[in-house]
Order: structure tokens, then C-alpha cells, then sequence
């Protein structure tokens, strides 16, 4: 990033900020699945301040695409509301910064898997606490500020059904049958739990994107935020600590149910371990997709990647998780006496 | 055409020779090596075991598929359609075993939502296939990990 780039980028926070801005510096800041980020130092009035350029990387090069206009919107529309950081300015065909991208605040603080990991674990059960709350603050956002970035908010059925169906395509759309695809997509259709109504969800909420600094959580990385339903982040939070330790949920889903209960103030029966648990597998289906599209590539010839090969065998063993998950709740089903598939 | 020393030996050999190599500082490189590494051995357990397990598989959902076709679980005849007219599995020739897999594979992705909403034994037959597959791709992918850039 250039001198010529340091005096746009001061002139785009001097805009948002209605200050004087001098950028003192970037440096890159590694993490995350496809996105480029560097870190600004500025002095905003003559007070140090720190943003994040936050923007796409060059074609071919994300595991995951996404769209940053979408995510800009969502967050211009949260204005550093509901745990999120503020947005100061968007740049959205690449022409003042080089690539498309947004300058947003700098979230100061220590990302919760590194708070955890320095944590002793009977601390940890606050931490559960927190995640609960910061989903629950995401969740309450009033879905009509976000939808005309978002769109219309359906009925759960119908995103249920588009969720079931996205998971049916991905059976169907690889570069072989894929009957353990199948047997999730069916099952997934079978196995509904009761309705809640559809929120703003961030999308991605796992450790490395909690941000802790002293009693404020806050939430990083939007670019999978979307309308759904609530209990996707908490599942996908469960699902993802199962794999990536440290694990604050440890395989029981309890206490975090509990305190999102009481912060959200849905009943039992639509939040509880087993309903989550769903929950940590319907998520999976539009990044499990663009994972397969790669290895389509890769069959094709029009991808080299030996990271998208290994890609391959991560589905796998995505999958053999998932068929777990699904084997655990139809016996939990059935010792609580609930008719199962 | 030689046949010794075998696939699987030559792979080994080569993962040998990779964890001679002294060790990168992190960062891309050792990165790009670990993932070669990873994906050698992939291909030495595939290379030992791929033909042996796919024939394995083949047995199993065929045994599932005439299961739910003599209990009249494959009301609009699509699995009996499909069925009819393949060689036995046992005489299958070494070349024909990656096509039937396929053929094998897509008829078991018909089933299961048939074997889902059928008896207990037939879940039961259904959950086996299931485990097999998911046994040998663990067995196959080792501890693949996901890289992130």
C-alpha cells in the first residue's frame, strides 16, 4: 500500500469522520479465509486511532468469495451497533484503493480463542455467558434496517426449505454421488425443529471473531451475515469450537442454551442442545458448496491448487462429523421418546 | 511393465525423503510441503486399498438396494431399473470396479431417503453402508487439515 493510497485513505476517514486525518502507517494483518486486511494507524485530530482496510483479494486466490458491498451495507445499516464495528467508508470498484474494500474500525481487544486459551477452564463458563449475550444482541437488530441490503425476510418454512434444497444441490452437484450429501440433506428435511422467528445472524460467529476487551464483546468479520435463523450462529459457533479448540461449549450445549434463552427469551422448546445441534450441521451447506465448486474446478483442469486437493478430503471428514451429529440427536430422540426417522 | 517396487512403496519413499528435508521456518513453504505431504500419503493409502474398499462398498449397497426392493420399498421401480441388468459384482474385471462404484454410489444416494422412512432393519442396513464409507475415507484422509490463506 502506497504513500499515494496513505493520503486517500486519510481523505476518506477525514470525510466520514469530519477531522483532520493523517494515516501514519499500515501493516498487514493475517487470518481469516479470503479476505485482504491491513491495519491503519492515523491520528484523527491529532489523537492516535486504528482502522482496518478490509477488502478483497486478488481474483482466484479466496477459498470463499463474498460480497464486501453486501457486508458494508449490514454494517453501515448496524452503525457499530449490536457488537459490530463502525464502517467509515466504502470503496467499491477498487478505483481509489486497488481493490474493493471498506475502511472500518479497528476492534481493540484479544479474539476469544486466545483469551480462552490463556483462561483457566472454570473461568470459562462466563465466557459462554458473553457469546450467548453477543448473539443475542446481533440477533435483536430489527431485521427492516438491514433489508434493503438483505431483501425481504421470508417465512421460516421457506428458508428452511431453501437451506434443505441448497444441501440436496451440493449432493447432486459434485464431481461424483455423494450419497453421505444425500443422507444429511434428507435428514435435514425430516429432522425440523420448531419454528423461531428469522433475525439478522453474523454468519461466521466463532472464536477467532469474538473480540474481548475487558466486560465488551464485540464481533468481527461480517461477510457472511445474512437473514436466518438464530440458532445458525449458535450452532455453527458449537460446531466450529468442536473442531478448532479451544472448545469453551466442550460438548454440552446446555449452558450456552440457557443463557441465550434468558437473553433472547426463547422458550425451551425452541432452544435447547438438541435444537441447536441441527443447527451446527443446515449452516454448512453454502460454504460446504464453494468448497465444491473448487474441487469441480480441480477435476476440470481449470484449478491447480493443491490447497483446494486437500480441500477435498477436509469435506470428508466434514461429513463423517455431520453424519455423527445426526446419529446423536436420533438416539437422544428416541431415549426422550421422540418419534425419529 | 514393472510392478515392483509397488505404488504405495514408491509413495512411501517419497514421504520419506520429504521429512528429511530441515525443517522450514514457518510460512508458505512449509506450508506448500506439509500439504504435499499430506496429499503423498493420501495417495499411498488410496493406492494399497482403493479397489479392495470400493469392491467392499459395492457388496454392501447392492445387499441394502435388493433389501428395499424385495420389501417393496422401491415403490416406482427407479433402484430395480437401475439394478437390472449389471454383471455381479464378482465378476467384475479390476477395470470395470471405478464405474460401478459410481453406479453403486448414485443408487445408494436413491435409497437413502427410502431407507430413511423404512423399517428398523432396513435403517440399520442403510447406517452400515454408511459406516463403511465413512471408515475408509477417515482411513484415507489421515489428519487432513484445512488451510486457510
Amino acid at each position: 500500500m502506497s504513500g499515494e493510497h496513505h493520503d486517500t485513505i486519510a481523505a476518506l476517514l477525514a470525510q466520514s469522520l469530519g477531522a483532520d486525518v493523517t494515516v501514519t502507517g499500515t501493516e498487514r494483518v493475517t487470518g481469516g479465509y479470503s479476505r485482504v486486511m491491513r491495519r491503519i494507524t492515523a491520528e484523527v485530530d491529532g489523537e492516535p486511532r486504528t482502522f482496518v482496510w478490509r477488502a478483497d483479494p486478488p481474483e482466484g486466490e479466496a477459498i470463499v468469495s463474498t460480497d464486501r458491498a453486501r457486508e458494508y451495507g449490514v454494517l453501515a445499516a448496524l452503525g457499530g451497533a449490536g457488537g459490530a464495528p463502525a464502517v467509515h467508508a466504502f470503496d467499491p470498484d477498487g478505483s481509489r484503493l486497488g481493490a474493493v474494500g471498506m475502511i472500518i474500525d479497528y476492534v481493540d481487544g484479544t479474539p476469544l480463542h486466545a483469551v480462552l486459551s490463556a483462561t483457566d477452564e472454570r473461568e470459562w463458563p462466563g465466557h459462554v455467558r458473553s457469546i450467548a449475550e453477543l448473539a443475542a444482541r446481533i440477533h435483536a437488530t430489527d431485521v427492516a434496517d438491514v433489508t434493503a441490503v438483505l431483501g425481504e425476510v421470508p417465512s421460516w418454512a421457506d428458508h428452511i426449505d431453501s437451506c434443505v434444497a441448497q444441501w440436496r444441490a451440493l449432493a447432486d452437484g459434485q464431481v461424483e454421488p455423494a450419497p453421505l450429501m444425500r443422507y444429511v440433506a434428507e435428514w435435514l428435511d425430516v429432522n425440523r425443529p420448531p419454528e423461531v422467528p428469522l433475525c439478522l445472524l453474523h454468519g461466521d460467529l466463532e472464536t477467532p471473531n469474538i473480540i474481548v476487551e475487558g466486560d465488551s464483546v464485540s464481533a468481527i468479520d461480517w461477510e457472511f451475515t445474512r437473514i436466518g435463523d438464530p440458532r445458525e450462529d449458535l450452532g455453527y459457533f458449537a460446531a466450529l469450537s468442536a473442531i478448532s479448540p479451544p472448545d469453551p461449549i466442550a460438548g454440552d450445549l446446555t449452558a450456552l442454551c440457557a443463557a441465550y434463552r434468558e437473553a433472547s427469551g426463547l422458550s425451551e422448546a425452541q432452544l435447547n442442545p438438541l435444537t441447536v445441534s441441527y443447527f451446527s450441521i443446515l449452516p454448512f451447506g453454502p460454504m460446504v458448496a464453494q468448497f465444491v465448486g473448487q474441487v469441480t474446478d480441480l477435476v476440470a483442469g481449470t484449478n491447480r491448487s493443491l490447497k483446494t486437493a486437500n480441500l477435498a478430503y477436509v469435506v470428508t471428514a466434514m461429513a463423517e462429523g455431520w453424519v455423527g451429529v445426526t446419529r446423536q440427536l436420533d438416539a437422544a430422540k428416541a431415549a426422550a421418546g421422540v418419534p425419529t426417522t | 511393465m514393472i510392478r515392483r517396487p509397488s505404488t504405495p512403496l514408491l509413495l512411501s519413499l517419497s514421504r520419506g525423503s520429504l521429512a528429511t528435508v530441515p525443517d522450514l521456518p514457518a510460512g508458505e513453504q512449509r506450508e506448500t510441503l506439509a500439504l504435499v505431504d499430506g496429499i503423498l500419503g493420501i495417495c499411498e493409502r488410496r493406492a494399497e486399498h482403493e479397489q479392495a474398499w470400493m469392491l467392499e462398498e459395492i457388496h454392501g449397497i447392492e445387499e441394502l438396494v435388493t433389501h428395499l426392493v424385495m420389501c417393496g420399498g422401491d415403490a416406482d421401480g427407479a433402484l430395480r431399473s437401475r439394478y437390472a441388468g449389471l454383471v455381479p459384482a464378482g465378476d467384475l474385471a479390476p477395470a470395470q470396479i471405478p464405474e460401478r462404484y459410481d453406479v453403486c454410489s448414485a443408487m445408494l444416494s436413491e435409497a437413502i431417503p427410502v431407507a430413511l422412512g423404512a423399517d428398523a432393519d432396513t435403517r440399520s442396513m442403510l447406517d452400515a453402508v454408511l459406516d463403511v464409507r465413512i471408515a475408509h475415507e477417515r482411513e484415507i484422509r489421515g489428519d487432513v487439515k484445512l488451510v486457510r490463506d
